[in-house]
C-alpha cells in the first residue's frame, strides 16, 4: 500500500513537471528573442589599433571596433580612405591594419619598393555574383554561358532559357574592383566585348562618354561583389543568379559550394611584434567571437 | 481508477505525450499568427500609402504655391547673409516657425566648420529658394569663407531646407519618393554618373574624359552607406531635380525625369483646404519637370489655360532710367494685347491662341554718331491654331524646350514653331534716345 502511494505521488510529480516544462517551453518559443551581449571588451578606445580600409569593409571595421571595445555601434568612429589609399597608408606606417581586397600588382610593387613585407590574413569570404531584374525568368547560368554572354557570343536571353529579348550585358568601369574581379575570376583570359556606354553631362555643358551603370531593366545582366549587390541595390528589385546550379546564398558562399569567391583580408606589416595589439586584433577578428560579429554585420564568415 | 502500476505509468506517458503535442501545436500556431499579423499590418500600411501617393504625370501640370518670397540681407561682424522670408500662409504659426528656422539656419550654418571668426577673412552665406510648388518649399543654403587673403584655402558647405507647408515640418529625403521606390537603385545610379561627371578632366587633346575609374565603386558604396546610416540629410530640390550633399560639399543630382514613377513630391503634400491668403501669386499650369528661371526678368507673364498660352518676358540690362519709363509703357501695351487675346479665346473656344514674346532692353551706341541709345530687341510672335493641333503638335515642343535646359541657364522662353506652323518668331530692334525717349530710326 505504501509502495502504491509512493508510485502515485511520483507519477503526479512527473505529470506536474511535464505541464510546467510545457508551459516554460511555450513561453520560450513564442517570445521575442533578445540577445544579450555579455562579451567583455578586449581593447579600450585608446589602445585600439589604427584601422583603414575599403568602403566595403567599413561596416565590418565598425562592428569589430564596437564589439572589441565594448562601445555602442552608433558611437564608434572609423574612417576608411578606400582600398588603394589604405595600402599606401599601411606601407607608409600611417595606419596599423587595413581591411581590404587582395593587393593589386601595383600595391605589391609599392610595398616591395618601400621595403615593407605584408602579412595577409583572410577575415571574411566574398563572392562574385551576377544580378538580373527579379522578373527575369532565368535563375541560373553556367560559367561558360556567362563568359559567352560577355564575349558577345550569346546575345539573346532565349539562348540561355529566357525570353526572346536582347541581352543588355552591363560591365563595370576599367580598373574598378568589380571589373578586375570579372576579368580574373570569371573571364579567365577571354576577351570581353565592348561595354555599353552612355553620354553624361559634366559641369554645365560638356559631355563625356562613360561606361553605363547596370540599370536593372528586364533585359539587363550585371555583376558585382556579394557585399555590394546585397547592400547597394534595393533588395526586392534584383535577383542574384545561380552559377553552375548553385545560388550565391550566405550558406553556399560560406561552405564553398558557390565557388566564384574571393575574400576581404586584414593586412598588416609582417614585422609587427608577436605580442602587439595589432596581432591581438587580427586574432580577435578570426576568432569565433570575431566571426560572429562579422556575420551580424552582414558578411560571410570564414571557415 | 487505475488498478495496476503499469496502467498508471501508461496513463502518465500518454498524458505527457499529449501535453508535448498540444504545446508544440500551440507554439507553431502562435508563431504563424505573429508572423501573419506583422505581414498583414505591413501590407495594409503600404497599400494605403501606395494608393495615395503617385509618381509624376509626364504630361501633367503643376502650380507654384501662393507664397511671397522676400529677399533679406543681414551683416554681423564678418558674416554677410543673404536669405529669404516667406509670407502669404493663412496659418501664421507655421509661417513664423518656417521664417524663424530659415533665419536661424542662415545666420548660423557656417558654424559647422568655422568656430572662430578670427580664423577667416569673412563669411558669405547665401540662402535661395529653389522650389515653391504643391504646398512645399525648398531652399539651398551655401556658405563660402576665405581663410586668409594670401591663401586659396576656403571653408565652404551646402545645405538644404525643405518644408511641408501643410504642417510646417521638414521634408525628408525619403518623402521625396513614393513608398515603392527603389531608393538605393536611384541613389546608386545617380551617384555613379554624378561622381564620374565630377571626375572628368580635360586631356591635352582637348577631350573631356574620365582617366581613373578605380575608386568609383567605393565612392558610390560610400554614398549608399551614408544613406543607410541616415547621414544623407542635406538636400534641396526644384521641379526637375533633387540635389543631395554628401561628404562635405560634394553634391549628387537626381534627375526626376529619369525616375518619374517614383518621385512623390508633386503628389504627396496635397491639402484639403486652401493654405494661402491669395491665389494669384505663383505661376499656374506649369508643365511637370520644368522650371522657370524668371528671377532675372523685369517683367514675366505666364498664363496657360484651356485655349490660350501666353508667355512674355522682359529683361532690362540697361542702366538708363528712361528705359524704365519705356518698359512701363511696353508693359501697358502687352497687357492690353493679353486682354485682347483672352477675349478672343473666350469667344472662339475651338481656336487656340499663343502670344509669346521676349524683350531685351540694353544700352548701346550708334556706330555712326557715337550717340548713346536704348535698344529694345523684341523677339516672338502670336499664333492661332486648333486646340487639337496645339495639344498634339505645339505643346510637346514647349514641353521639350522647357525640360531640356538646366536651372542655371538664362532663357528667353521664345519657342520656335517654324517647322510646324511655317511661321518663325519675328525679331525687331527699336532704338530710343536715352534722355528724351524719342524713337530713333537707324
Amino acid at each position: 500500500m505504501n509502495n502504491n502511494r509512493i508510485v502515485n505521488v511520483l507519477l503526479i510529480i512527473i505529470m506536474i513537471l511535464v505541464v510546467i516544462a510545457c508551459i516554460i517551453g511555450y513561453m520560450y518559443f513564442t517570445q521575442e528573442k533578445v540577445e544579450i551581449d555579455n562579451t567583455e571588451a578586449i581593447f579600450t578606445l585608446e589602445n585600439y589599433p589604427r584601422i583603414d580600409g575599403s568602403t566595403a569593409t567599413l561596416p565590418l571595421a565598425e562592428a569589430f571596433k564596437a564589439d572589441f571595445t565594448g562601445t555602442n555601434l552608433e558611437e564608434v568612429e572609423v574612417n576608411h580612405s578606400k582600398t588603394h589609399n589604405a595600402y599606401v597608408n599601411l606601407i607608409n606606417g600611417d595606419t596599423d591594419l587595413i581591411l581590404v581586397t587582395y593587393p593589386s600588382e601595383d600595391e605589391q610593387k609599392l610595398a616591395k619598393e618601400s621595403g615593407v613585407e605584408l602579412e595577409i590574413v583572410p577575415i571574411v569570404k566574398e563572392a562574385f555574383v551576377f544580378l538580373v531584374n527579379k522578373d527575369n525568368p532565368v535563375e541560373d547560368l553556367t560559367l561558360e554561358q556567362i563568359q559567352e554572354i560577355y564575349t558577345g557570343e550569346i546575345k539573346n536571353w532565349k539562348e540561355v532559357g529566357g525570353e526572346n529579348s536582347k541581352i543588355l550585358a552591363y560591365q563595370r568601369p576599367e580598373n574598378s574592383g568589380s571589373q578586375s574581379g570579372m576579368l580574373s575570376l570569371v573571364m579567365q583570359g577571354k576577351e570581353m566585348m565592348e561595354p555599353i556606354t552612355e553620354n553624361v553631362i559634366s559641369g554645365m555643358t560638356e559631355i563625356i562618354d562613360v561606361i553605363s551603370d547596370y540599370d536593372n531593366s528586364k533585359e539587363a545582366i550585371g555583376y558585382s561583389y556579394y557585399y555590394y549587390a546585397t547592400t547597394m541595390y534595393t533588395s526586392d528589385t534584383i535577383k542574384l543568379l545561380g552559377v553552375n546550379g548553385v545560388k550565391p546564398t550566405y550558406d553556399n558562399i560560406k561552405n564553398g559550394l558557390y565557388n566564384i569567391q574571393t575574400a576581404y583580408y586584414a593586412v598588416i606589416r609582417k614585422d609587427e611584434p608577436q605580442d602587439s595589439d595589432v596581432r591581438k586584433l587580427v586574432n580577435a577578428m578570426i576568432s569565433e567571437r570575431g566571426q560572429n560579429v562579422a556575420k551580424e554585420a552582414g558578411y560571410v564568415q570564414n571557415d | 481508477m487505475f488498478k495496476t502500476t503499469k496502467a498508471k505509468i501508461i496513463f502518465v506517458i500518454i498524458f505527457s505525450i499529449l501535453c508535448i503535442i498540444i504545446t508544440t501545436l500551440c507554439i507553431i500556431y502562435k508563431n504563424i499568427e505573429i508572423e501573419e499579423e506583422n505581414v498583414i499590418e505591413e501590407n495594409v500600411e503600404n497599400l494605403i500609402k501606395e494608393e495615395n501617393i503617385k509618381g509624376i504625370d509626364l504630361t501633367g501640370k503643376y502650380n507654384q504655391n501662393d507664397i511671397f518670397i522676400e529677399e533679406k540681407k543681414a551683416t554681423k561682424e564678418k558674416v554677410e547673409v543673404s536669405y529669404c522670408q516667406i509670407s502669404g500662409l493663412k496659418n501664421k504659426t507655421i509661417e513664423n516657425k518656417i521664417n524663424r528656422e530659415i533665419e536661424q539656419f542662415a545666420l548660423n550654418c557656417y558654424k559647422d566648420q568655422i568656430k572662430d571668426l578670427n580664423n577667416v577673412v569673412n563669411v558669405s552665406v547665401n540662402l535661395e529658394n529653389t522650389a515653391n510648388f504643391e504646398n512645399t518649399l525648398s531652399f539651398s543654403v551655401s556658405y563660402f569663407a576665405k581663410v586668409n587673403d594670401n591663401s586659396d584655402d576656403v571653408y565652404q558647405n551646402v545645405f538644404g531646407l525643405n518644408y511641408d507647408l501643410t504642417t510646417g515640418e521638414k521634408i525628408t529625403l525619403e518623402n521625396m519618393f513614393t513608398p515603392n521606390a527603389p531608393i538605393e537603385n536611384i541613389l546608386r545610379s545617380s551617384a555613379y554618373y554624378g561622381i564620374l561627371a565630377n571626375k572628368a578632366e580635360l586631356t591635352l587633346a582637348g577631350d573631356l574624359v574620365v582617366e581613373d575609374y578605380s575608386d568609383i565603386e567605393e565612392e558610390v558604396a560610400e554614398f549608399i552607406y551614408l544613406y543607410k546610416m541616415g547621414e544623407l540629410t542635406e538636400f534641396y530640390y526644384n521641379p526637375a531635380s533633387i540635389t543631395i550633399r554628401y561628404d562635405m560639399n560634394k553634391i549628387i543630382e537626381i534627375k526626376m525625369v529619369d525616375y518619374p514613377d517614383y518621385i512623390a513630391i508633386y503628389n504627396r503634400y496635397v491639402a484639403d483646404v486652401d493654405l494661402y491668403e491669395e491665389d494669384s501669386v505663383g505661376l499656374k499650369n506649369l508643365y511637370t519637370l520644368t522650371t522657370k528661371n524668371v528671377d532675372y526678368a523685369t517683367y514675366y507673364n505666364y498664363q496657360n489655360e484651356k485655349n490660350y498660352y501666353i508667355e512674355i518676358n522682359i529683361v532690362n540690362e540697361s542702366k538708363n532710367s528712361y528705359a524704365e519709363t519705356l518698359i512701363n509703357q511696353k508693359i501697358k501695351d502687352i497687357e492690353a494685347e493679353i486682354e485682347k487675346v483672352k477675349k478672343l479665346a473666350k469667344e472662339n473656344e475651338n481656336t487656340f491662341y499663343i502670344l509669346n514674346y521676349y524683350t531685351y532692353v540694353s544700352s548701346t551706341q550708334n556706330k555712326e554718331t557715337n550717340e548713346n541709345l536704348i535698344c529694345f530687341l523684341e523677339k516672338g510672335n502670336s499664333y492661332e491654331m486648333t486646340v487639337h493641333d496645339f495639344e498634339v503638335s505645339i505643346e510637346p515642343v514647349i514641353l521639350e524646350y522647357n525640360r531640356s535646359f538646366e536651372m542655371m541657364d538664362i532663357l528667353d522662353y521664345v519657342y520656335d514653331f517654324e517647322n510646324l506652323l511655317k511661321i518663325a518668331p519675328q525679331e525687331t530692334y527699336e532704338y530710343y534716345h536715352p534722355e528724351t525717349g524719342e524713337k530713333i530710326v537707324i
